[in-house]
């Protein structure tokens, strides 16, 4: 029998998309600091494709991901950005 | 005003009511709020709304003017009440039909930064196409991603665009009664992929 799934385990990695960050930044949300939480408590990193830092970073200023706080996040260790696969070009097939 | 079907008079003064509606997001936001009560008086707006009871006698005043709500006089305390608007408008083939959950997305946009932008640097036109592609993403048939890159805008931008308009379908989908009419980008795409 395999044992249940456990995502806080030390072999998960946590991937996250631009998605996410703007559902908990927006005005009428606002659980950037639930989720900037949740990763401490848990002691883990969400890690995220330079293509995701690149899409909060190039967001116009007055818009929920332009206002994204990803650098401090990035700072805080909470968020990382991942390194570019070996041999791939693009990492993502276009959907 | 007549109801005749085909009745031109109605229907350019009706045009020019969805017009007004979607001029001044104040207005807008009244009349969605009162479509979702179905009677409201003064005193639900001034509390639900919290805006000044002046103004929200004057604006009710003024979509009673506009006929796109009633109001009840045979009581001692007034009533209003919302009329369901579908107008459809068709440019020489490019066709989109309005109905009140786009006058409620409009209605939000000054206390939604994103939406807010979004009309501001793109009009309500973009609005009224971003509002196809939430509708089947936010009923889970479209991924964010794919919504997204069609829209034409700043990626991340996209998608908190669609994100604000994924709240507004919700709310709507029960509330607005001609719904179905709006265009599903899944069913008729508007934008180029």
């Amino acid at each position: 029998m395999s044992e249940p799934f456990n995502p806080l385990q030390n072999s998960v990695t946590w991937i996250a998309d631009t998605g996410l960050f703007i559902a908990c930044g927006r005005q009428q949300n606002n659980k950037y600091t639930a989720l900037e939480r949740f990763a401490q408590r848990n002691d883990l990193t969400f890690v995220i494709p330079q293509r995701v830092y690149d899409e909060l970073g190039g967001a116009p200023r007055r818009s929920t991901p332009g206002q994204t706080p990803i650098n401090s996040a990035i700072d805080a260790g909470w968020v990382t950005v991942a390194d570019e696969p070996d041999g791939v070009t693009s990492a993502y097939p276009r959907l | 005003m007549s109801k005749a079907a085909g009745d031109p008079e109605r229907a350019v003064n009706g045009l020019l009511s969805v017009a007004q509606l979607l001029e001044e997001p104040r207005l807008a936001r009244l009349y969605t709020f009162v479509l979702r009560q179905e009677e409201v008086t003064i005193d639900d707006i001034v509390d639900e709304l919290e805006i000044p009871r002046t103004t929200a006698y004057s604006d009710a005043g003024s979509l009673v003017e506009l006929k796109v709500l009633t109001r009840d006089e045979g009581q001692k305390t007034h009533t209003y009440s919302a009329v369901p608007i579908t107008l459809s408008a068709n440019l020489g083939g490019d066709e989109y039909t309005i109905t009140p959950t786009l006058i409620e997305a409009f209605g939000r946009s000054p206390r939604d930064q994103d939406l807010n932008l979004l009309i501001e640097r793109d009009g309500l036109g973009k609005l009224a196409a971003a509002l196809t592609y939430a509708i089947p993403y936010a009923n889970g048939n479209m991924s964010e991603r794919v919504a997204a890159r069609e829209l034409d805008l700043q990626h991340a931008f996209a998608i908190a665009v669609l994100q604000a308009l994924r709240d507004v379908v919700l709310d709507m989908e029960s509330v607005d009664p001609y719904f179905d009419e709006i265009r599903d980008a899944n069913e008729n795409p508007t934008i180029e992929g």
